[in-house]
């Protein structure tokens, strides 16, 4: 935990950003014991790629991407560990392993050609946070007007919203997990918020998921 | 707080969205025969009505995209919601289309490029 200094001001640096980053840990254990109610966990690794086309072009990527990109709003593709996350009728987040980019950027290019798309990578605008844990629910819902029960918020859903007045995008990834998507600017707020509304469930901050 | 019904999202709280303002303000081509006063109103003035209000508004946190909703500034009730482009399908939101001052203003004559001959001069008391 200690090597992400750089990221969360544990040390009670003066350029903290609320009373609450400084005072509080990387990790506080649940007070009703057991495991922490939420794991934060940052996702490194991957490569985000802002894909805008239109259908007609999207229906193309099916072979490259290894699924067909998601047609319905707010719907997640996956296929391993690649998500392609709708975010707009001509608009989906594309995520993929770090490594893979350079040449998924090349047969992306040889595939469409002069097609009218963008493909933009914004691996740096945006961190992507794998939550855990029981209570991630109960956390996220102090501060997102979105219903993110189970019953409502299926797997393989996603959602744009917003968090304690941060814009995240939210998906449903396993039965057990979410992942948050913040811009990275607001990540070091995120991170505070939630473990600032995670006091009373416990928490651990990990470094890669 | 409002629940506004994105076309895409469905019902979303009022906080995800910003509003646009006023619906069906078509501009004036670039090659206009229109006056300074009616190229004027086009640009500045704006309905406030009681009642029944056709306003523009996008789903900023969300999708980004933007569409139409029929809002009565009365009772907040939101009486339909409609694509870009498209006009109310309601009985009552066309009723408020049609009864907009801008249906016979020259400046929408001059977006749609009817010469103006064909058309009355502005009833509009502004």
């Amino acid at each position: 935990m200690a090597s992400s200094n750089s990221d969360n001001t544990s040390n009670g640096a003066p350029d903290a950003q609320t009373p609450q980053a400084s005072a509080l840990p990387e990790i506080l254990p649940n007070p009703e014991g057991g495991a922490a109610g939420i794991s934060i966990a940052k996702v490194a690794g991957r490569t985000l790629i802002n894909l805008r086309c239109e259908d007609n072009i999207k229906a193309k990527l099916e072979a490259l991407f290894g699924t067909p990109l998601p047609a319905e709003p707010n719907k997640v593709a996956s296929m391993g560990t690649r998500r392609a996350i709708w975010l707009g009728p001509d608009e989906t987040l594309l995520m993929i392993e770090e490594e893979q980019e350079a040449e998924f950027m090349l047969n992306l290019k040889a595939l469409l050609g002069t097609a009218h798309y963008a493909a933009t990578p914004v691996s740096d605008a945006i961190k992507i946070f794998r939550l855990g844990g029981t209570r991630r629910l109960d956390v996220l819902a102090k501060g997102c007007a979105l219903d993110l029960h189970p019953a409502s918020f299926k797997q393989g859903d996603c959602a744009q919203s917003m968090l304690a007045h941060a814009a995240i995008t939210l998906a449903a990834d396993t039965p057990d997990s979410l992942l948050l998507f913040c811009r990275t600017s607001y990540s070091d707020y995120v991170t505070s918020w939630l473990k600032d509304a995670a006091v009373e469930y416990g928490y651990i901050l990990l470094d890669n998921a | 707080m409002l629940e506004i019904k994105c076309p895409y999202c469905g019902l979303r709280d009022e906080e995800e969205f910003g509003c646009g303002g006023e619906a069906h303000i078509a501009r004036p081509l670039a090659d206009n025969p229109i006056s300074d006063k009616d190229f004027a109103d086009y640009l500045f003035y704006r309905d406030n009505p009681k009642g029944l209000f056709l306003e523009r508004w996008r789903h900023s946190a969300g999708c980004r995209r933007w569409f139409n909703v029929a809002r009565d500034t009365v009772s907040h009730q939101i009486l339909e919601v409609y694509p870009m482009g498209a006009k109310p399908s309601t009985k009552a939101g066309r009723a408020a289309y049609e009864a907009s001052w801008r249906r016979q203003s020259p400046a929408e004559a001059a977006a749609r490029n009817i010469p103006q001959k064909t058309r009355k001069t502005s009833t509009s008391k502004r």
